[in-house]
């Protein structure tokens, strides 16, 4: 039987919206995730050189993705003779970076993307380079790529102010490139900015690494010969524990970091895809079943005729999928078009590195189709199960009036996820980590399918106990009709209270993270000021003892941010669901510049190899002071420190602070100094006549970086991500509400015919919908607000929520506007579609 | 201007007298859906106070049109609808919605009960969207002569047909209106369950005065009403007074032998 259903406008448009923005999101994630495991990391400086030696940038993590590490893990030096002479090599030599800027030409410096690591030595490049001028021979000779000496506004030959090392110098402009070692043919990626070549005497003596280490070893090979046959005798030449790199591999190997963004991509787009993929299911799922309701009485007519019940549920699984191909295609396309356009935007919140690019590759327009055309098969043929299934006859009559209300075991199950959920909310009450606070917010899910469950009963509940409080007609009939038909008041309140109460909680959790660490930094900074030296990667060490000498100071503390994971004792992996924690390394007199909140063991203690654990990490794994604590650090280096201190204020400061002997980085300029004294006002100018010295140098309140939760990336990704699901799913539910008002003109034409005028309809309607907003903002905020005012609780000491109130007003206005509107419309068109008032 | 045969009481076209409960003064109706389709042309008819009427014709004979028309449901392009002493027709859509609300009373061949109220409330409906007040001696009345004592807290899908069709009647007396119209009330009912509707009905008429108006197709049900007329091509061909089943299944005999009666 290859019947037809004819299309019908209103439920088309609802399918294919559905679909249409479902593959839109659908495909913009698969692009992403495919950026992130594929998309090569373009080479910048070395894109010239045929072969790089380099560390293993990798700590392998039982039952998990391995932890790329961010920083160079290094090769030793004296590896850089035995590349040289393994045959088909012409040429090797180290590669080692060191802080770089230089003057923009007005006082300042040039911005630059990682000004700590944007000096490097002339000889890694091997010689492959376009140079005009001369190479870097002595101690005062510099080469600059092209742009940054013309910003500079220096040409060869002539004097350029530099900051190496942090230190501002007057150096020789001995020569300039053109293309900052690129030399592919195409020449898109000429001119990366910020190249700063010395000799590599100076290099090494500028480099915070030690002597007997390079970051990388580069090797030219000889014409004709064939490159991998020339890595693979490099590899045998350093020994399996390096990584030979070449061609494609280049630009990871060059970039490290790189790989750390990628794999943050790749996590925030399976952690957005699962929502994505569950909401496409829900909201296409929801078209399909208005469609289904719609059509319930000619598909039961056609059971009457004979169709099998797998034809009827084929047929309207037929029917359903001829809109997806070309809606998803469509969807698909603009999918593509955003990911091309978010290109830029990712790169500007540092998710891709500089010259990185989406991947483009038909696998996610077609797995995205085969998405949307699955779940429109699967929806299509669960929202016809009942009436294809029933028994011919029963199924004409029983398609008269709809289901009633959700059995008892429904709504069983919805109480018993709601009180797990206030389950979870509890937790920050009792444990102050950040899993509590994340545990509260996917307890707002929990909650949301809970609300889904029980909402019929509910609604049935509060129907009965309204009724009979009802002054007008209109309202008495509102409340009857939603009581009565409590699945389908249930359904489109639960799902607009789910929408608010998830965009509350993502709102809400974010602002709450944040109020929490700016909080915790507030209370535990005593540092009166704060020295930095952005521009010119790092505050030198001669000054830090500089600052200490000032008159007016009484403590300046060296300050470095850089990461590590917990390993197993051995160091040989990490530990089973261990994630990098922020590592904030100090120098000797922390305790006289942050008051952590130290629960036990002491901060004057921090020195060495020694660190403070906050309790938040070291409540929930058991770390106490006297245990060892072993950590794969940034650039891979394995230690075992000490601990000698835990502390409460872990979200202003991250989870470990460890001495600065501790992370070998540090050697270099510090990230920051931290400054107190008894008279703030002596301090600050004391410190301003410094700056005034010093270019490059700042100086600031100490609270200016203190909160990290804020300068997250992902958090505004997410944040996005959270405003576009949320419209997508009040698209579902308008779509649903229009389609269920539309099926109600027997009824209105029935309480017409009994003496209902127009607007008597209409009160009743507009109460009805009234209830449907009421009801959902009640839900909403409950399963969001709650558990938030817990975790405001719990971290604060104050019971209600952290997070901007208006956010919680427009997401109300939005959600009865959306209501309202998706009802009222649909009312008019009926009311005003007036012929004769005839029943059947 | 009237075209049906001339008529003497108690049903009469076009009777000016005072007893009267419904009056059609050469109303027609003229549909314009792809084609002009004259459902009702140049018809007259009055219905005095007590009379219990039926309605008969094939499908598309105007039956249901002139139903609608006499019911105020619809208006007439041309001509005029009296119910009692107020010309519908006349009337604006909310006013006539509130007249028909307070007047007119009807019963439906699909019960048409509002599946989410109770049997009591469904009855009370129209009382309360008129916001008149209750008369509870009556309605109690009601309730007991249509047999639903037992059943006022259940709701319309746990009754059978029958009771559904009672409660509408029940529904459409409750007002005490001038006139009920019934369209098809015996339709999805089957035989001794129909006549079961129709003698409640007829008591409706003869213990207490209630005119109505029953447009059927069934020559069964249209002999338990006093009079009958029959439609054919949006005229009144004929009126039979008091007529026996076999006088009216003869109307019912359509003109050329191969055309069949349909049904709803």
């Amino acid at each position: 039987m290859r019947h037809r259903l004819p299309h019908r406008a209103s439920e088309v448009l609802a399918i294919v919206t559905a679909v249409l923005i479902g593959s839109v999101l659908a495909s913009l994630c698969l692009v992403l995730l495919e950026t992130g495991l594929r998309s090569p990391v373009p080479p910048q400086r070395l894109g010239s050189i045929d072969l790089v030696v380099g560390g293993e940038q990798s700590v392998p993590r039982a039952e998990d993705l391995d932890i790329a590490l961010p920083e160079h893990v290094g090769v030793p030096t004296h590896l850089i003779r035995e590349v040289a002479n393994v045959p088909g090599v012409t040429a090797a030599a180290g590669d080692v970076s060191f802080p770089a800027a230089v003057s923009d030409g007005a006082g300042g410096f040039q911005p630059a993307p990682d000004p700590r690591r944007a000096g490097h030595g002339w000889d890694s490049l091997l010689g492959e380079i376009d140079l005009v001028g001369q190479a870097p021979r002595g101690a005062h000779d510099v080469v600059l790529d092209e742009m940054t000496a013309a910003a500079a506004g220096v040409s060869v030959g002539e004097r350029v102010e530099v900051a190496l090392g942090g230190e501002p110098r007057t150096m020789h402009l001995s020569g300039v490139v053109d293309r900052a070692g690129t030399t592919d043919n195409s020449g898109a990626a000429s001119g990366v900015p910020g190249t700063i070549l010395v000799s590599d005497d100076l290099a090494r003596t500028l480099s915070p690494l030690a002597a007997d280490t390079v970051d990388l070893i580069t090797a030219s090979t000889e014409p004709g010969s064939d490159p991998a046959v020339v890595a693979d005798r490099v590899q045998q030449a350093v020994g399996p524990e390096l990584v030979v790199s070449s061609g494609a591999d280049l630009g990871s190997a060059e970039r490290p970091a790189a790989a750390v963004t990628a794999g943050m991509l790749v996590l925030l787009v399976l952690s957005a895809g699962g929502v994505v993929v569950l909401l496409v299911g829900f909201i296409t799922g929801g078209a399909v079943s208005v469609l289904a309701a719609n059509r319930a009485r000619e598909l039961a007519l056609l059971r009457a005729v004979g169709a099998t019940p797998a034809q009827v549920r084929s047929l309207l699984a037929r029917h359903a999928s001829t809109v997806v191909l070309a809606s998803s295609a469509t969807g698909v396309a603009a999918g593509y078009g955003l990911a091309w356009w978010s290109q830029d935007a990712l790169v500007g919140l540092g998710i891709l590195v500089i010259g990185q690019e989406v991947s483009w590759s038909p696998w996610p327009a077609l797995a995205t189709v085969l998405l949307l055309w699955g779940v429109m098969q699967v929806a299509a043929r669960a929202a016809s199960w009942r009436v294809s299934t029933l028994p011919a006859t029963t199924a004409v009559i029983e398609t008269q009036s709809e289901p009633r209300a959700g059995g008892p075991l429904r709504t069983r199950a919805g109480a018993v996820l709601l009180v797990l959920a206030l389950g979870t909310a509890l937790a920050p009450l009792v444990t102050r980590t950040e899993a509590a606070i994340i545990g509260a917010a996917s307890g707002a899910l929990l909650a949301g399918i809970g609300v889904v469950l029980a909402a019929p009963a509910v609604v049935r509940r509060g129907a009965g106990w309204l009724a009979p409080r009802q002054r007008s007609v209109s309202g008495w009939l509102a409340v009857r009709n939603s009581g009565s038909f409590a699945v389908r008041t249930g359904g489109a309140l639960a799902v607009l209270a789910v929408a608010v109460g998830l965009t509350v909680t993502q709102v809400f959790t974010t602002t709450t993270l944040s109020s929490v660490a700016a909080h915790e930094a507030r209370a535990s900074t005593i540092a009166t000021a704060q020295v930095t030296a952005d521009p010119v990667g790092g505050v030198p060490e001669g000054l830090v003892e500089e600052i200490a000498r000032l008159p007016s100071v009484s403590a300046a503390v060296p300050v470095l941010r850089t990461s590590g994971v917990r390993t197993t004792s051995d160091g040989t992996q990490a530990l089973t669901g261990a994630e990098p924690e922020q590592i904030l390394a100090v120098g000797p007199g922390a305790d006289e510049v942050l008051d952590l909140g130290v629960v036990d063991g002491t901060l004057t203690d921090l020195a060495g190899d020694t660190v403070a654990v906050a309790t938040s990490l070291g409540w929930p794994h058991g770390i106490q002071v006297g245990d060892t604590l072993p950590l794969a650090l940034a650039d891979g280096t394995r230690v075992e420190p000490t601990v000698v201190a835990t502390y409460r204020h872990g979200f202003g400061f991250g989870t470990v602070v460890a001495s600065r002997d501790l992370v070998p980085a540090a050697a270099g300029p510090v990230d920051s100094v931290l400054v107190r004294g008894e008279d703030p006002g002596a301090v600050e100018r004391d410190l301003s006549a410094l700056v005034a010295s010093h270019p490059g140098l700042e100086t600031s309140d100490p609270l200016a970086r203190a909160g990290t939760a804020t300068q997250d990336p992902t958090v505004w990704i997410s944040l996005g991500a959270s405003v576009v699901l949320f419209g997508y799913l009040l698209l579902g539910v308008a779509n649903r509400l229009v389609a269920t008002t539309l099926r109600r003109r027997r009824e209105w034409q029935l309480l017409e015919s009994l003496g209902a005028t127009h607007g008597q309809l209409w009160a009743m309607v507009a109460a009805e919908t009234g209830l449907i907003a009421l009801g959902a903002t009640a839900a909403g905020l409950v399963i969001s607000l709650v558990p938030m005012s817990l975790v405001a609780l719990g971290f604060l000491g104050t019971p209600w929520p952290q997070g901007p109130l208006w956010v919680v007003a427009a997401i109300v206005l939005v959600v009865t506007a959306t209501a309202a509107v998706a009802t009222l419309v649909p009312t008019r068109h009926l009311l005003r579609a007036r012929g004769a008032l005839v029943l059947p | 201007m009237s075209t049906g045969p001339t008529l003497r009481a108690p049903v009469q076209q076009a009777d000016r007298g005072p007893d009267v409960a419904v009056r059609l003064d050469s109303v027609s109706k003229v549909f314009r859906r792809g084609g002009e389709v004259r459902a009702l042309d140049g018809v007259s008819l009055s219905v005095p106070r007590g009379a219990f009427l039926a309605v008969m014709g094939r499908s598309g004979s105007g039956k249901s049109t002139l139903l609608h028309v006499a019911a105020g449901l619809d208006v007439p392009s041309s001509g005029s609808v009296w119910i009692g002493g107020t010309e519908v027709s006349r009337l604006r859509e909310t006013p006539r919605t509130r007249f028909r609300r307070d007047r007119v009373g009807f019963v439906f061949q699909a019960y048409n009960l509002v599946p989410s109220l109770t049997i009591e409330e469904n009855i009370t409906l129209p009382l309360r969207l008129a916001g008149a007040n209750l008369d509870r001696a009556w309605v109690g009345t009601l309730v007991e002569r249509t047999g639903l004592v037992d059943l006022l807290r259940r709701l319309p899908g746990e009754l059978s047909g029958g009771q559904q069709q009672r409660v509408a009647i029940a529904r459409a007396l409750a007002p005490r209106p001038a006139v009920v119209f019934a369209d098809e009330p015996t339709g999805a009912l089957d035989l001794a369950t129909g006549q079961g509707v129709l003698g409640l009905l007829r008591e409706m008429v003869s213990d207490y005065g209630q005119t109505v108006v029953m447009v059927t197709h069934d020559p069964v049900a249209a002999a338990s009403a006093h009079d009958t007329v029959v439609m054919a091509d949006g005229r009144i061909r004929e009126v039979l007074r008091a007529p026996d089943v076999e006088v009216l299944a003869d109307q019912r005999r359509p003109p050329e032998p191969h055309t069949v009666g349909a049904h709803r």
